[in-house]
């Protein structure tokens, strides 16, 4: 074989490890990222909201049966309502199923917890507002129910709430963490990326000087594939990352009433596309084999000159 | 390059086989068996010492993971559990009744040649009847407490206990207690039921075959009223809105509400104001107001593990809890005693030794708390007539009425045996 055919072919083998290598450096960096991104922008958030709204209408109940006492009422057609909205958004945060088999052995302890509640405001609502019993049953109802910020280690209803939710948003830290394993991903993957285009733009320079034409279009192209392509995930990653950074600091924050639909369309707005670009991380691979095929294309035909013709 | 001999090859083959033994037991002594869910009433500070005392070391033990929930509203949690067919695979609750109409719905698994009663003292190693109305064991004591205790600063002298015992505002009370407020009000009226009554009349009445318009369950209420001022609006109010775990705190100097007797289960020996005052107890059948002169019972009750699902890991703790050494370990964490006879060793002070005496003496009448025997309906409702009258003394027979018919449908219901609304056949005992 001659040195020329040699030599190309150690830059295809070279090109083709590179382009192998980059692809799965970028395929795995990638749908790192993402793979926490769709689950916090579909289940997670609105996992963490759902427990908001249940917290918002327990309280909003208990403000019920406090003002009712005045109207010797003690459990009205709006507390159960609040009730019923309660006890349909932590079926909602059980459907989302964010922290698994310990969110779920919480969740059926609350649907107790709540039954309880509701049971003794009812007893309540039976006897008079003056009397011994209603502010003992009143009584029993507030203490199981707790304050708004009770503590996560609390037995109440809003201190398990707590308790789930802090569960909850630590679950969404994780999903939009850009870790140090995601850092070493990217930084192996700019590198082997830089590489290839060194080395497509150093054998584009070789079969030039030796072919004497102007362009090797098939590895022009290679490298202008790479290029975008890489170009496209920098941005698509940068924008879903800035979109579960802003999601997990709305996470982090109080919400009530009115507040909740806001920070949900807010988490829609930002985690707009995300699946979308979740997705376009299947193209790297078909990108990836693109790029093998135009090194191979462009290196091949050259090669094939070289190889010694059979005796006729 | 010669080639390897035989005996070369032999060693090789050996070293490899050491090899693969050793990985295979050693990932089988590392690697995690599974896990088992358990339900429990325990809580927070009580939570992390159940963690630490058993959960830790059966982990350690067996490298079986245990998923477990504390929740005040354990029976809740439970029933609404059942309901969905998502059981845990262990709970532990204080009610035998409850657990019973469990194993009649077929629910429980039998512990059959896991645990054996006989290891321990009555009434705690009962059977129960399971589907078909055979009998079987189906819970594992793994915490017993003495209750018919009334205490007292230990500087009191009998005279004084006496005369405190007449005054309506010495009694230290605390009705609430979250899902289950109410029942330091049943467990008075119960006791003063078997003090006055007898353990032959308990039974009937706890097993569901005494009305409770009987005179003797009237009585009771009407002792217990008398005793602690039912219907005062300053000393009931403020036992309704107290934590039973707060009552004590009218011994601190300068309580608003000053108080000296407590009646309680042994557990309260160990609470801060009874530190700090120095505790002494006193057998409720002393202080009862027209307690039998026959016979001295005493109530008990207990923590009682049970099996909702026979897995490999839950048959493993379950074998785990019923063993002295974790029994003895968990009940002092907890500052009560063990109910296997192996396992109750003398108490660490003199106050230990009288109620592991009573706890473990096989000539001593002792009743499981009734409440806690009964069927859950009953019990729920026995807990809120008790509330009921205390804050409405008046009212007493209609509260008895309600409770009558409550009895009636769960007879009702137990005849027809699929509502897990059932009653022991038995509360009380010796040996």
């Amino acid at each position: 074989m001659s040195t020329t055919a040699r030599e190309l072919r150690r830059r295809q083998w070279l090109l083709v490890a590179l382009c192998v290598l980059a692809t799965l450096a970028l395929f795995g960096s990638y749908t790192g990222v993402h793979a926490g991104a769709v689950p916090l922008a579909t289940s997670t958030s609105a996992g963490v909201l759902d427990v908001d709204t249940a917290k918002a209408a327990l309280l909003q109940a208990q403000r019920r049966v406090v003002n009712d006492v005045a109207a010797d009422r003690a459990g009205t057609g709006d507390f159960y309502q609040q009730i019923s909205t309660a006890d349909q958004s932590l079926a909602a945060a059980a459907a989302e199923d964010v922290t698994g088999a310990d969110g779920r052995e919480t969740l059926r302890t609350l649907f107790g917890l709540i039954t309880t509640y509701t049971g003794w405001v009812a007893e309540a609502d039976k006897v008079r507002a003056d009397s011994l019993e209603h502010a003992g049953y009143v009584y029993y109802a507030t203490e199981m129910l707790g304050g708004k910020d009770a503590r996560t280690s609390d037995t109440s209803v809003m201190g398990r709430l707590n308790a789930l939710r802090a569960q909850q948003v630590r679950t969404a830290d994780r999903q939009a963490s850009f870790g140090w394993m995601l850092w070493t991903g990217w930084t192996l993957a700019a590198l082997l990326c830089v590489l290839l285009v060194a080395a497509l733009a150093e054998a584009h320079r070789f079969t030039r000087a030796r072919f004497r034409t102007r362009w090797n279009r098939q590895l022009a192209a290679a490298g202008l594939l790479l290029v975008a392509g890489a170009a496209v995930l920098v941005v698509f990653t940068w924008q879903t990352h800035t979109g579960l950074f802003h999601v997990r600091t709305l996470l982090h924050g109080d919400h009530a009433g009115p507040g909740i639909g806001d920070t949900a369309a807010e988490i829609a707005r930002r985690t707009r596309g995300t699946g979308l670009r979740a997705t376009a991380g299947y193209g790297i691979l078909g990108g990836g084999a693109v790029l093998v095929s135009l090194v191979m294309w462009g290196l091949q035909p050259r090669i094939n000159e070289y190889r010694p013709r059979a005796p006729r | 390059m010669s080639r390897p001999g035989r005996r070369t090859l032999g060693a090789a083959a050996l070293c490899l086989a050491v090899l693969a033994v050793t990985g295979v037991v050693v990932v089988r002594a590392v690697a995690w068996h599974g896990s088992v869910t358990v339900l429990a009433n325990w809580t927070g500070g009580n939570e992390a010492l159940f963690r630490e005392k058993v959960i830790a070391g059966f982990e350690s033990e067996e490298h079986i993971h245990v998923l477990y929930q504390g929740s005040s509203a354990v029976s809740q949690v439970l029933a609404a559990d059942a309901e969905a067919g998502t059981t845990p695979d262990v709970a532990v609750l204080p009610g035998p009744g409850e657990l019973a109409g469990y194993a009649h719905q077929g629910r429980l698994q039998p512990l059959d040649g896991l645990v054996d009663t006989a290891d321990f003292a009555a009434p705690w190693g009962s059977r129960a009847l399971g589907p078909g109305d055979t009998a079987h064991t189906y819970w594992v004591p793994i915490k017993t407490d003495l209750k018919s205790l009334v205490w007292h600063p230990a500087t009191m002298k009998p005279a004084q206990l006496a005369d405190a015992a007449r005054q309506q505002d010495s009694w230290c009370l605390g009705m609430a207690d979250g899902a289950t407020s109410g029942w330091p009000g049943t467990d008075w009226i119960e006791d003063i039921l078997l003090q006055q009554a007898g353990h032959d009349v308990y039974q009937e009445w706890a097993t569901g075959n005494l009305e409770w318009t009987a005179p003797a369950v009237r009585r009771a209420f009407r002792t217990w009223g008398a005793m602690v001022g039912a219907g005062d609006r300053h000393l009931v109010g403020n036992a309704m809105v107290t934590g039973y775990g707060d009552a004590a705190r009218g011994l601190l100097p300068g309580a608003a509400r000053p108080c000296t007797l407590e009646h309680q289960a042994t557990f309260v020996r160990t609470e801060q104001p009874w530190i700090v005052t120095g505790p002494a107890e006193a057998h409720s059948h002393d202080l009862v107001p027209g307690a039998g002169t026959e016979t001295a019972d005493w109530e008990v009750s207990g923590d009682l593990a049970a099996m909702f699902r026979a897995t490999p890991q839950a048959r493993k703790l379950i074998a785990y809890l019923a063993r002295p050494d974790v029994q003895q370990r968990w009940s002092r964490s907890q500052h009560g005693f063990t109910g296997d006879r192996q396992g109750a060793g003398p108490g660490a002070d003199r106050i230990d030794q009288d109620i592991a005496r009573v706890l473990r003496d096989p000539h001593t009448e002792r009743c499981y708390d009734a409440s806690d025997a009964m069927p859950s309906a009953m019990r729920d409702a026995f807990a809120l007539a008790a509330l009921r009258y205390l804050a409405d003394p008046g009212g007493l027979d209609a509260q008895l009425d309600i409770l009558e018919k409550v009895r009636d449908r769960v007879h009702s219901d137990s005849a027809s045996g699929d509502t897990g609304q059932v009653w022991l056949l038995s509360v009380c005992g010796t040996g």
